[in-house]
């Protein structure tokens, strides 16, 4: 998750943004190698604030996955103020959490990103707009002003558009839906476990809106993952599996204990100044875990990215971003991935 | 008591009294409209004091919000201000700083003003350009966020530049340690082509609102709250809520589904009064109002039971008012209704008496000039006459069973005058005899007699006398004896007409009662069979010959005893050995059916022929039973007299 997403209510760069200049950066100049303890350092990057999107990664470190596998891993917050990608181009940080079109997209010679983990394996971007202003199909948002997030988020919209022939007024969307909550639009885009459960939360009545999936109409892309650079993976691949699977039994205590975790992440969140309710936090967990687990086992492989839905996505992206020519090789983008 | 509400009845059942339906019709009918008054007038006062108290909040709330708004006011001129100076002034990136400083200072209440410029300005100098100025302690700091972050993703950037016009955001954190609230007022900027030149505003902290609240006198356990536009709290006693909880993911966390529909009208800058229930502090009566043009509403909240407080104390002094009302109406209403129902208790009490026959029962003292005095008085009449109808019963009885004793002995008189002892002769073998007298239900008249006149001559009487009872039965036996008599006094045998002269001269004399007698005579010469016979008004006897029955010819006769010196014409026969004469009486011809149709003389000569051949007491038998099975269950009218005689033949001694 990038910069991008959404946040109603917070601003905390505006005023206070002076706690910046005295944030330490370990990550700095220094190598991924075993310390005198016999830990190896190394640092998460996610893209957002602390919430149960993340809540697996929390977990785990709770819980000592991490360090049960000689991790000592330190997991730094996003956030509007954080530039995930510029972290792990400036080498910051070592791992950072990204969607699959963001490490398609900013994949490139200098910034050479691989996949270590997918985690969430399924869509779950939405269009949610307005009954009363007679949206009820996806066709109907031609013509109609719409909120969307920028940047490589809008791939699959911009696709699910144009296939269906449909040109909505296009709002820039940012970190939050309230142009949307006050009616500057008619329509926005949201994922399923965040921005339309705070829709919810402001009061709209789910029988008040129009909510349309886009993985229902066959635009279904992976999202969440980890990646580093290729140095990183090819220094030392075994830290990078270790933290996949830690991360992964860190998702599974997470999906055995949902009260435990949503006051994990309660207390993660007070800690950035991120205002979230237990109630979001427990829905939110609710909604991404049937997307990290599938409930069908042979839908996909928990943690793995398969070659099908990475080309896929890449095709995508392609069709969408002109600029993009070409994309990396599956084995090339996803090192990990002949051994599962 | 029980007797006195609810009558046992001779079934075994109880029924209801006139007082206790008179009681119950009252109270329900009369309590009925006491109540709906006592109602009536607990609404009228409920809602006087409803509209108090929305009119008491209403002032609360005008008051609370005028000072809600005077320090966003404060931030939106100065804000207003900047505007101004940007667009009139165009200062250069190196003078702002100067001018935002010189605007904040005089405003404490404002703690931020920034300037976020388009990245796609016209003047290149702004493109990357975004003034800060903000008050921290006593000191205004400056800073360029441009240097640290990308401003035009901000709502406080996006939201007038997207929606267009000067607007509130939603209330955010000053800082990662969330202790500080604050809000934005933001304005969008143009420049002289209309492009999109800047986004400028003034934040506030929200620590005022604090205190307005704590200032504001609600009394009781009241308290005040505020939620945003999306129902956000930003101000409630319980400081978990604030910024993290909205109304609608309280009403879901604590199971209060009532706060999602005050949620929608709050967030939709409704006003009004909404009832609420909160499981810790019960019934809840929430006024919300909006709050100036910042979106928010603002809910003051009140025990239900302290706003009502005056009401349910009405509401109980009502409610004692009317209940204390009814039953005071039901004791008045039972004792009136039992000074009502009292005397008619009393009435049927001694009616009761009076049904079970004891008719000299006391009658309940007539007190007053009601209806229930007229029925006493009815009943004191009825009870009266009927004492004296029984007497004239009584008596009326008495009489009767005189009379019908005296009718026994008349009966008795007319049987033991006529023989019953059959054969009546039997050691003369030339007589075959046989009779019977069947009075009718009262004594009748009718009679029959046979005897020697002389050792040959056997007379056959018969008669019917005129009238019933003792009379008639008086006048046969004196008639029987006449005719006794005068047969056998001159010796030699008479005649029957002159006999019957005799007897009816005889009669006749002295006979003041005008009665008379029909009369037949048959004298038989037992020798030969020849007979003669006279008939006074009488049938004439049927001779039973071999092949039929046959009238015998008619012979002149009137009454017997009606006048003085009649003629009796007399005819005779002879009969055979074995023939026989039957006699009766108009008993017989005149018997009635069940239809009232008459036997008459045709069919009984019909049924003679048929049993022509029958001994004596046979056919007088089989002639009775025939009479009785034509008459059916037809109540005898008349005396039924048979007399059959038939002539053996032979000699006198056997």
């Amino acid at each position: 998750m990038s910069r991008w997403r959404t946040l109603r209510r917070l601003l905390p760069a505006v005023l206070l943004p002076i706690f910046l200049l005295f944030r330490v950066c370990p990550a700095l100049g220094r190598d991924t190698v075993p310390g005198a303890s016999g830990m190896t350092r190394a640092t998460l990057t996610l893209q957002w604030y602390p919430q149960t999107q993340f809540a697996g990664y929390y977990m785990a470190r709770e819980k000592g996955f991490y360090a049960a596998r000689g991790i000592d891993l330190e997991i730094r917050r996003g956030g509007s103020d954080v530039d995930t990608i510029g972290e792990l181009r400036e080498g910051k940080t070592d791992f950072a959490s990204l969607f699959l079109t963001a490490g398609i997209r900013y994949r490139s010679r200098s910034l050479p990103l691989v996949n270590v983990a997918q985690i969430v394996n399924r869509g779950n971007l939405l269009v949610v707009a307005y009954k009363n202003r007679n949206i009820h199909t996806i066709k109907d948002l031609n013509g109609r002003k719409m909120s969307l997030w920028g940047d490589h988020f809008s791939g699959g919209y911009k696709k699910a558009f144009s296939d269906n022939g449909i040109w909505p007024v296009i709002f820039p969307q940012f970190i939050s839906v309230e142009v949307f909550l006050r009616g500057g639009v008619d329509a926005c885009s949201a994922m399923s476990y965040n921005e339309y459960l705070r829709i919810l939360q402001a009061g709209r009545r789910p029988e008040e809106l129009t909510v349309i999936s886009l993985r229902d109409h066959g635009y279904d892309f992976p999202e969440d993952g980890i990646y580093c650079t290729e140095e990183t993976w090819r220094k030392n691949p075994q830290l990078a599996r270790d933290l996949r699977e830690a991360s992964l039994e860190g998702w599974r205590y997470a999906a055995e204990h949902p009260d435990e975790t949503v006051e994990l992440l309660l207390g993660e969140a007070d800690k950035a100044g991120y205002i979230v309710n237990r109630l979001l936090l427990r829905r939110m967990l609710d909604t991404i875990l049937p997307s990290i687990f599938p409930e069908d086992p042979s839908a996909w492989t928990p943690g793995a990215l398969s070659r099908a839905d990475y080309e896929r996505t890449s095709e995508m992206m392609k069709s969408v971003f002109v600029d993009m020519t070409e994309t990396a090789p599956y084995d090339v983008f996803f090192p990990g991935g002949e051994e599962r | 008591m029980k007797e006195r509400f609810f009558p046992l009845f001779p079934d075994g059942r109880r029924g209801v009294s006139i007082a206790a339906k008179l009681a119950l019709m009252i109270v329900a009918g009369v309590g009925a409209v006491f109540l709906a008054i006592v109602f009536y007038g607990y609404s009228t006062s409920r809602e006087a004091l409803e509209e108090e108290f929305q009119g008491r909040m209403e002032n609360l709330g005008r008051a609370a919000e005028s000072k809600f708004l005077q320090i966003p006011m404060v931030a939106e001129a100065v804000t207003r201000d900047l505007a101004t100076m940007i667009t009139l002034f165009e200062p250069s990136p190196e003078k702002m700083p100067e001018m935002m400083k010189e605007l904040l200072a005089p405003h404490s209440q404002v703690t931020g003003l920034y300037v976020g410029f388009s990245k796609q300005a016209t003047n290149p100098l702004f493109r990357n350009f975004c003034p800060l100025v903000f008050r921290q302690g006593n000191a205004l700091q400056y800073k360029n966020l441009a240097g640290e972050m990308d401003w035009t993703v901000q709502d406080w950037y996006q939201l007038p530049l997207q929606m267009g016009k000067p607007l509130w955001t939603e209330p955010f954190f000053a800082d990662e340690r969330a202790e500080s609230m604050m809000i934005s007022y933001g304005i969008p900027l143009y420049d002289a082509n209309w492009r999109y030149l800047a986004s400028i505003g003034a934040s506030l902290e929200l620590h005022w609102l604090a205190d307005i609240i704590s200032t504001m006198e609600v009394g009781g356990h009241g308290y005040v709250f505020l939620v945003t536009s999306n129902g956000a709290f930003v101000a409630h006693p319980r400081r978990e809520l604030l910024m993290r909880e909205t109304l609608f993911t309280v009403a879901e966390m604590e199971n209060r589904p009532d706060l999602i529909p005050l949620g929608h009208r709050m967030i939709r800058g409704e006003k009004g009064v909404a009832s609420l229930y909160d499981p810790l502090r019960g019934d809840l009566l929430v006024f919300f109002r909006p709050v100036g043009n910042i979106g928010w509403s603002l809910g003051i909240v009140f025990p239900e039971d302290e706003v009502l407080d005056d009401i349910i104390h009405l509401r109980r002094v009502q409610t004692f008012l009317g209940l204390g009302g009814v039953f005071a109406m039901l004791l008045m209403v039972l004792f009136i209704s039992n000074r009502i129902s009292g005397p008619i208790r009393k009435l049927k009490d001694a009616t009761m008496l009076l049904a079970s026959g004891d008719l000299h029962a006391p009658l309940p003292p007539v007190t007053g000039r009601d209806e229930v005095a007229l029925l006493t008085g009815s009943f004191a009449s009825m009870r009266e006459n009927l004492l004296l109808h029984l007497e004239r019963l009584k008596n009326e009885t008495a009489a009767r069973e005189r009379i019908a004793s005296e009718l026994d002995i008349a009966r008795s008189i007319q049987m033991s005058l006529v023989p019953r002892t059959f054969p009546p002769f039997p050691k003369d073998g030339r007589i075959d005899l046989y009779a019977k007298l069947e009075p009718a239900r009262e004594v009748g008249g009718d009679f029959y007699d046979f005897f020697h006149t002389d050792e040959d001559h056997l007379l056959l009487v018969v008669g019917d006398v005129s009238g019933k009872g003792i009379p008639a039965a008086l006048f046969m036996a004196v008639t029987r004896s006449f005719v006794k008599a005068l047969a056998v006094s001159n010796g030699a045998n008479p005649s029957p007409g002159e006999l019957m002269a005799a007897v009816n001269d005889r009669i006749a004399e002295g006979n003041d009662a005008c009665m008379f007698v029909t009369l037949c005579f048959v004298l038989v010469d037992l020798r030969d069979g020849s007979f003669s016979y006279a008939c006074g008004g009488h049938p004439f006897p049927r001779l039973l010959a071999d092949d039929a029955a046959i009238p015998l010819a008619p012979v002149k006769g009137p009454l017997v005893g009606a006048m003085e010196g009649m003629v009796f014409e007399e005819g005779g026969g002879r009969l055979k050995e074995g023939e026989g004469i039957f006699l009766f009486t108009d008993g017989v011809t005149e018997a009635f059916d069940v239809d009232e149709s008459l036997l008459s003389e045709r069919l009984m000569d019909r049924w003679l022929g048929e049993m022509r051949t029958l001994g004596s007491e046979a056919l007088v038998r089989e002639m009775r039973n025939r009479i009785t099975r034509f008459a059916g269950g037809a109540e005898q009218s008349d005396d039924i007299t048979l007399l059959c005689f038939r002539y053996t033949g032979g000699n006198r001694r056997v």
